[in-house]
């Protein structure tokens, strides 16, 4: 893409230089005519003029200017008229203040080239100088998934509500036991119409270990689910946008999928976090089929619950909006039930689903954290953590929604802060889960996040988090993809605390998540999922995050600092990464 | 599937094949009319001038490298004629680019279509 801007700059500058020489072509007939117009004014002082006259093309001879009042004047069209020098002088005033006119108007035109082609060229760069990266993701998987999401999520929606509803519900994110297998049951469903991920069997089957710790197994194919999903989840989310909104509201299992509608409603508002409610969404949906997960059934019903309520609540702001698709889809699957819990800590952390999009994945974290409790015990199985970033990480792995994912778990976390700023905040919070303890608040302690840093560029508000999905916003994201997986698993923790400090969650989920899983596949993905929600840029300093961690409610965090720390590197781009990951997964 | 991928691919081939014929013939017109309007511009410049005469001033045509005087009058009246014709030709030349340019619209129409058939299909496949 950015070849094509370039292309485009290039033939913008062309014109430019074009419209140039026209101008400068113009400017010297207008010099000419001014240089005729004085050698006339001159011409009747004296009768003969002495000068010397021009013959052939190399010689001249003393002559004599004589009847100098009588001049042909060229009209053009090949008519000549005759003329006195008077007349002469008038006609070619008239022809200089045309000629004048010309050399205006082309210099306009130059001038307006010229500002459009700098324009062009400023956009090619980032604020910071950088130059923008486009973050292209391959269709192809996402698409179906989303596909798949949607009619699972629409099917899971019923299903799923019925399923992680009763299961999400139930548990209500208090119940990662009941919620993880209901989940899981849901999740399976869900997942089975979506991509037939094993991820969903295998997130059921993580449900079943995973609480347990069987995770680690799954990881690997639940990373390349939850890739896929965050893919997936990202699309819908784009596509979804308003829709979640509606389904999100429904409850937890309909959170799941309409965390993916809310998702994809407050999409909109959160790039970022669309893509990681897509991610969430798909790993909501994908998620709820999986995401029945230990955690994520914890989580979803939490999550989605949370994540519901909050999208509900969150419905206003984008961030919310966001990070409840992202939530809800998160939640829903489950393995978003990170945002769940924390949804329920949250509450509103809905809200911050929106800002959840990417804080969808701080929802995870949040989950993990909110759920505290739930987190907790959660937490403990790391196949629940797994599950949970698993659950999301496949989810977000597989939209690619990574961030989505982290989205969700801080969004989770960030519950609280379903306003739209939590939406930033919670990419800030996500770094370092110092968020205060409400979510809704942890917007300020979101930005905080030091580890997390959510990139400048990322970190804007979905906007500035969207359009920079920039090579280091990006990063977060495939980190965040990394980090679903650990997210999942923090998230699940996170979720547990549910919505403790919603930013705080945030980090201490992923923190948990690191920990929990210590490096599992499913916590990688959690945690790049997570740092691509929230929008943490690749670069943030680990360190900040284990410490982020520590401060996490679940002061499980430093682990996800560990974890996110092979993240860090891991993930150069999002874009390859997913690729990798899909063609891994393929 | 993929049958129809071809086909699809062939067809949007085609149509965009032609689009581009249309673009070439459509800047072809483009330089035409370009021409044209500077000619009318400085026709029209010509007229004013000649309008500004009074009756008394010689007019001469140049016909090669002879000057031969014409009467004003009929100077005035073949450069407003001279300006009828072009002014007819530069109408000609716009409708022609409109038809060239709703041609073109039809083949981008058309192609979006196939395009969206083949990201459908590619995106479906499964």
């Amino acid at each position: 893409m950015s070849q094509e801007l370039k292309a485009c700059l290039a033939a913008m500058q062309a014109a430019a230089r074009q419209r140039e020489a026209d101008v400068a072509a113009l400017q010297a007939s207008v010099d000419e005519v001014a240089r005729v117009q004085q050698l006339l004014a001159r011409l009747p002082d004296k009768v003969r003029h002495k000068a010397m006259v021009p013959f052939g093309k190399q010689a001249f001879f003393e002559g004599e200017l004589i009847h100098t009042n009588e001049t042909l004047v060229g009209l053009g069209c090949d008519l000549r008229l005759e003329a006195s020098a008077r007349q002469a002088a008038e006609v070619l005033a008239r022809r200089h203040a045309r000629a004048e006119a010309a050399a205006a108007a082309a210099r306009q035109q130059l001038g307006e080239l010229r500002a459009r082609a700098d324009e062009l060229a400023a956009t090619l760069s980032n604020d910071e100088g950088e130059d923008l990266v486009e973050i292209r993701q391959e269709y192809e998987e996402s698409e179906e998934l989303l596909a798949a999401a949607r009619g699972s999520a629409a099917a899971a929606a019923k299903p799923a509500p019925t399923h992680a509803g009763g299961a999400s519900e139930g548990t209500s994110r208090e119940d990662s036991s009941g919620a993880a297998e209901a989940a899981a049951a849901a999740a399976e469903a869900v997942v089975a119409g979506r991509d037939g991920e094993g991820s969903g069997a295998s997130a059921a089957a993580r449900n079943g270990d995973g609480r347990g710790g069987g995770e680690g197994k799954k990881n690997d194919d639940d990373d390349q689910r939850i890739f896929a999903r965050l893919e997936e989840l990202e699309r819908l989310e784009a596509e979804a946008g308003s829709e979640g909104e509606d389904e999100a509201s429904d409850g937890g299992g309909g959170g799941g999928g309409g965390g993916e509608d809310e998702g994809g409603v407050h999409r909109g508002s959160n790039r970022e976090m669309s893509a990681a409610a897509a991610a969430p969404a798909g790993a909501g949906r994908g998620g709820p089929g999986e995401g029945g997960g230990s955690d994520a059934g914890v989580s979803a019903p939490a999550g989605a619950a949370g994540h519901t309520g909050a999208a509900s609540g969150a419905a206003t702001s984008r961030g919310p909006a966001a990070s409840a698709p992202v939530a809800a889809p998160q939640d829903a699957v489950a393995s978003t039930a990170p945002a769940v819990p924390t949804a329920a800590l949250a509450a509103e952390a809905e809200g911050p689903v929106a800002k959840a999009k990417p804080a969808a994945t701080p929802l995870r974290k949040g989950f993990l954290l909110g759920g505290g409790g739930r987190g907790g015990a959660t937490r403990g199985t790391p196949a629940a953590q797994a599950r949970q970033p698993g659950g999301e990480a496949p989810v977000a792995a597989a939209t690619g929604a990574a961030g989505g994912g982290s989205g969700s778990g801080v969004g989770a976390s960030g519950g609280g802060e379903a306003s739209s700023s939590g939406r930033e905040a919670r990419r800030v919070s996500f770094a370092d889960g110092s968020l205060p303890g409400e979510e809704a608040g942890s917007g300020a302690g979101l930005q905080q996040g030091p580890g997390r840093a959510l990139g400048g560029p990322g970190r804007q508000q979905g906007g500035g988090i969207r359009p920079a999905m920039k090579q280091g916003s990006s990063a977060g994201e495939p980190v965040g993809q990394r980090g679903v997986g650990d997210r999942g698993a923090s998230a699940g923790l996170a979720g547990d605390g549910g919505g403790g400090g919603g930013g705080s969650l945030r980090h201490t989920a992923a923190r948990v998540a690191v920990l929990e899983d210590g490096g599992d596949a499913s916590m990688a993905m959690a945690r790049a999922r997570e740092e691509a929600f929230t929008g943490l840029v690749r670069e943030r300093p680990v360190d900040g995050d284990g410490e982020a961690a520590g401060s996490g409610a679940g002061g499980v965090g430093t682990s996800l600092s560990d974890a996110t720390n092979g993240e860090v590197t891991a993930a150069p781009k999002r874009v390859s990464k997913f690729k990798q990951q899909r063609q891994g997964a393929a | 599937m993929s049958v129809d991928h071809e086909n699809v691919r062939k067809a949007l081939q085609k149509e965009a094949d032609a689009y581009r014929g249309h673009q070439a013939e459509l800047s072809k017109l483009a330089t035409t009319k370009r021409d044209l309007t500077a000619r009318q511009q400085e026709t029209e410049t010509v007229l004013e001038e000649l309008k500004l005469l009074d009756d008394e001033a010689n007019v001469f045509k140049a016909v090669g490298p002879v000057l031969v005087k014409q009467d004003l009058m009929e100077a005035r009246t073949n450069v407003t004629n001279r300006l009828e014709f072009i002014k007819k030709d530069i109408e000609r030349l716009d409708n022609q680019i409109k038809g060239v340019e709703s041609k073109m619209l039809d083949r981008e129409r058309e192609i979006m279509k196939l395009q969206k058939k083949l990201q459908g299909a590619a995106g479906d496949p499964s």
